[in-house]
């Protein structure tokens, strides 16, 4: 009995060496790949390589020419189809939006997952608008964004959202 | 067994997926493009042979008591190495699939493999079942994922610049048809792969048809 324990011990033991052995080698590597892979998909958001990021408590600063230009927060919504949407808002200090991107959703496919820029333009309409020239809302009920043929609260969760999120920071700056 | 019945077998006669029906997990949720499928098979191939080798060797060493729980610890070991080799490649298809590299461990497979073959058979000849094997999951699951990324999008080979380099993006192939969500979505999943194991039924059939008209010609003449 000892014997048969001992062996699966030291098979586990050896098992444990060689994933550590591993994960130190590649460690470095593993983790520049990701830095590499968020810095890529943030600077895609923003779109202009002059703006430079500084983590902060709830996302990142952003700065051009050393003087504070807006911020890009992680946000999300569950009043879309199905569970949560996650994404990136990044706005400039006067409420305008720099840029809005999907990171994580469960929408249906082909009606809602338009929200993924791989798959339509559609999150692209939000750069450039700010609360005061648009109203955010559903073309359906309203408001100045397209909905999608055949799915409308997966949109409208979206530009409520952002509306939300935007009319904070307002009240936060005029503080 | 002959070297060539263990590859036979694996490659088509007892063909992980399109016979014995196993690992369609992965096989079913991961096959939506080429390269995802293509990916998920290889690292599965890499896991069944290392596992299939290891076992193997190991097999005079282990008991029958402790045997389950070894060989389940061994295929883990080499799962979380097929995973970290994956976030080492190329972390953004790791982003996409990961999920299911990690669900490797669950593919029966691996274990079916390790229990049927590799623990009674020599290091050679688990070497070589594992190779087959894993090379008929690699062929089910990279002609199903061709075929839904086709019907299902339009493409072939989209993205294939995540794991082989900035110069293979070029490889992405449009074709004429526009996309049928059905195929990307699980229920195209089962409905192609249906129709994947019926055509492998009517090749066997049409082979056996052919062998007994030869044999009866030679009967009669």
């Amino acid at each position: 009995m000892i014997v048969t324990i001992s062996k699966v011990v030291i098979l586990a033991v050896v098992c444990g060496l060689l994933l550590s052995t591993t994960h130190v080698l590649s460690e470095d590597q593993i983790k520049q790949n990701q830095q590499a892979f968020e810095l890529q998909q943030l600077q895609a958001i923003i779109g202009n390589q002059d703006i430079s990021l500084t983590p902060n408590n709830d996302g990142y600063q952003l700065w051009k020419e050393g003087t504070g230009y807006g911020q890009l927060k992680l946000l999300q919504t569950r009043n879309g189809y199905n569970g949560a949407i996650r994404f990136w808002l990044a706005t400039t200090l006067q409420g305008e939006i720099i840029g809005v991107r999907v990171i994580e959703h469960q929408e249906t496919p082909g009606l809602g997952d338009k929200l993924e820029l791989s798959v339509s333009n559609w999150i692209l309409g939000f750069n450039g608008t700010t609360l005061a020239t648009q109203t955010f809302d559903v073309k359906k009920y309203g408001g100045d964004f397209d909905q999608f043929s055949g799915a409308t609260i997966t949109p409208r969760a979206m530009v409520l959202a952002i509306a939300e999120e935007l009319s904070q920071e307002l009240s936060r700056e005029s503080k | 067994m002959t070297p060539a019945d263990i590859t036979r077998e694996g490659l088509w006669q007892n063909n992980p997926a399109l016979v014995q029906l196993l690992g369609l997990c992965p096989l079913l949720a991961v096959s939506n493009t080429l390269i995802n499928g293509f990916v998920l098979g290889f690292l599965t191939l890499l896991v069944l042979i290392s596992a299939n080798c290891t076992i193997s060797l190991l097999q005079r060493w282990l008991d029958d008591t402790t045997r389950l729980p070894a060989q389940i610890l061994i295929i883990a070991t080499f799962v979380t190495l097929a995973d970290l080799l994956l976030q080492f490649v190329s972390f953004e298809l790791h982003q996409r699939i990961g999920l299911f590299v990690a669900l490797i461990v669950t593919n029966c497979v691996i274990l079916g493999r390790a229990e049927a073959f590799a623990r009674k058979n020599h290091f050679g000849y688990a070497f070589l079942d594992g190779l087959s094997m894993g090379l008929g999951f690699l062929f089910a699951i990279t002609v199903l994922s061709s075929l839904r990324e086709a019907i299902g999008y339009g493409t072939l080979l989209s993205s294939a610049d995540l794991i082989f380099g900035p110069q293979a993006a070029s490889w992405r192939v449009d074709l004429p048809n526009d996309g049928i969500l059905l195929a990307i979505l699980p229920p195209g999943a089962f409905l192609l792969f249906g129709l994947l194991i019926a055509s492998k039924n009517w090749i066997d059939l049409k082979i056996e048809q052919r062998q007994a008209l030869r044999n009866s010609e030679t009967a009669s003449g």
